[in-house]
């Protein structure tokens, strides 16, 4: 029996390292209108670990740097910021989970879906006047919770690989067959218990469930960019395929076709430079 | 030797091959194997309530040759499978198209 409980799940929550406090600030900074920034790069820069991945970030190619930096501050004076906020976010959202889960997950194409689907929340957030930063991140963790599982439960979640590839049906229909829970469900509580801005939480909790009353608008944004991510087949997985959504949510979306085009095209032409912080 | 795969109608599209014949519920052919199909076909076996049918799928190793799908035979077959999940009500298919439309070139 592989089927996994609440207990098990927030069991295998707690046993993740936590994610650096540096981070909670900084993700509640976004919609503050005044920031000490010089206060968030020093808290920072006490983190090593988290300062040495955000540097390794900011000098990747995408970025463009012409001369290597080599402080928390001195990136912020070039890159700003708000790109550095973002840097950092990567950088400790990418550290979270070992690269090695034990298992046939494909860990790659789990990054460069979560990629494809934060730049697309971020090209749709103005159409809905969100914040880009908040729907790229949330685009960036939208799927968290399945590494949750990867790594908390190696043995149940090869089954469930196992269930997909025998079924050939969605990975989350299969984790709910053969977990009895998914991955949106176990990301609501992991961005819970990281005490994650409550839009994001909600968003990340939703972003299956189209239909929901409770969607918000980044949920919504997040449930398209989702299935966009996937249509784009930016993951580079043979098996992945589109989550099925209504004509009704896409009529409701308020994006015209010839907008969607401008995504899509976006998207691709941005995809290429920030998939890149992957070989960092 | 020509893979085949079953689909349902929504992502079948026009200019594919019917790997096998479409049959109506009480026994008659509706269409061949081997025959193609066009918007008509895809109408008519939506209103006979054919909810998938089997066609051929170009081999990704061999270059396309089916100048029906324009001849981005291969970037169709994935989009298809890319699809594969898709409800069985037409109007679901927006992002499909919008997506196929994409693929062809369609500017901005």
């Amino acid at each position: 029996m592989t089927a996994l409980h609440l207990d098990d799940i927030m069991k295998g929550i707690r046993s993740l390292p936590s994610l650096p406090m540096v981070v909670q600030e900084l993700l509640l900074s976004i919609d503050q209108e005044d920031v000490n920034v010089a206060d968030l790069a020093r808290k920072i820069a006490l983190d090593p670990g988290l300062t040495a991945r955000s540097l390794r970030l900011a000098n990747s190619s995408f970025y463009g740097m012409t001369n290597q930096v080599n402080t928390i501050q001195e990136a912020i004076t070039i890159l700003g910021f708000r790109t550095m906020r973002g840097v950092v976010t990567t950088a400790a959202l990418l550290g979270a989970f070992s690269a090695d889960t034990k298992t046939s997950f494909k860990v790659t194409a789990f990054w460069r879906h979560a990629i494809a689907t934060a730049l697309c929340a971020k090209e749709l957030a103005p159409y809905f006047k969100l914040n880009p930063e908040h729907a790229y991140t949330t685009g960036l963790l939208h799927d968290v919770g399945r590494l949750v599982l990867v790594t908390r439960f190696p043995t149940e979640y090869e089954a469930t690989l196992a269930y997909r590839a025998e079924q050939d049906c969605s990975l989350l229909d299969a984790e709910r067959a053969v977990l009895n829970i998914d991955h949106a469900e176990v990301g609501k509580w992991l961005t819970k218990h990281w005490k994650f801005p409550e839009p994001m939480q909600l968003a990340v909790a939703f972003h299956h469930q189209a239909r929901s009353e409770s969607i918000t608008p980044l949920g919504n944004v997040l449930v398209a960019a989702d299935a966009v991510a996937h249509a784009l087949d930016l993951s580079m997985d043979e098996d992945d395929s589109v989550p099925p959504i209504s004509a009704t949510f896409w009529r409701n979306f308020g994006v015209g076709d010839r907008e969607w085009l401008q995504v899509f095209a976006s998207v691709e032409r941005q995809f290429a430079g920030a998939s890149l912080i992957l070989n960092t | 030797m020509n893979r085949e795969r079953q689909l349902t109608l929504i992502p079948a599209m026009a200019g594919m091959q019917l790997a096998r014949a479409v049959l109506h519920a009480d026994g008659h052919v509706l269409m061949a194997s081997g025959a193609a199909l066009d918007e008509t076909s895809i109408q008519r076996l939506h209103l006979n309530h054919i909810q998938t049918v089997w066609v051929v799928l170009p081999d990704s190793d061999t270059p396309p040759t089916d100048t029906a799908t324009g001849g981005a035979a291969p970037e169709l077959a994935r989009l298809v499978r890319l699809f594969r999940h898709m409800g069985t009500d037409p109007a679901d298919r927006f992002l499909f198209d919008l997506v196929n439309r994409y693929r062809r070139g369609e500017s901005p």
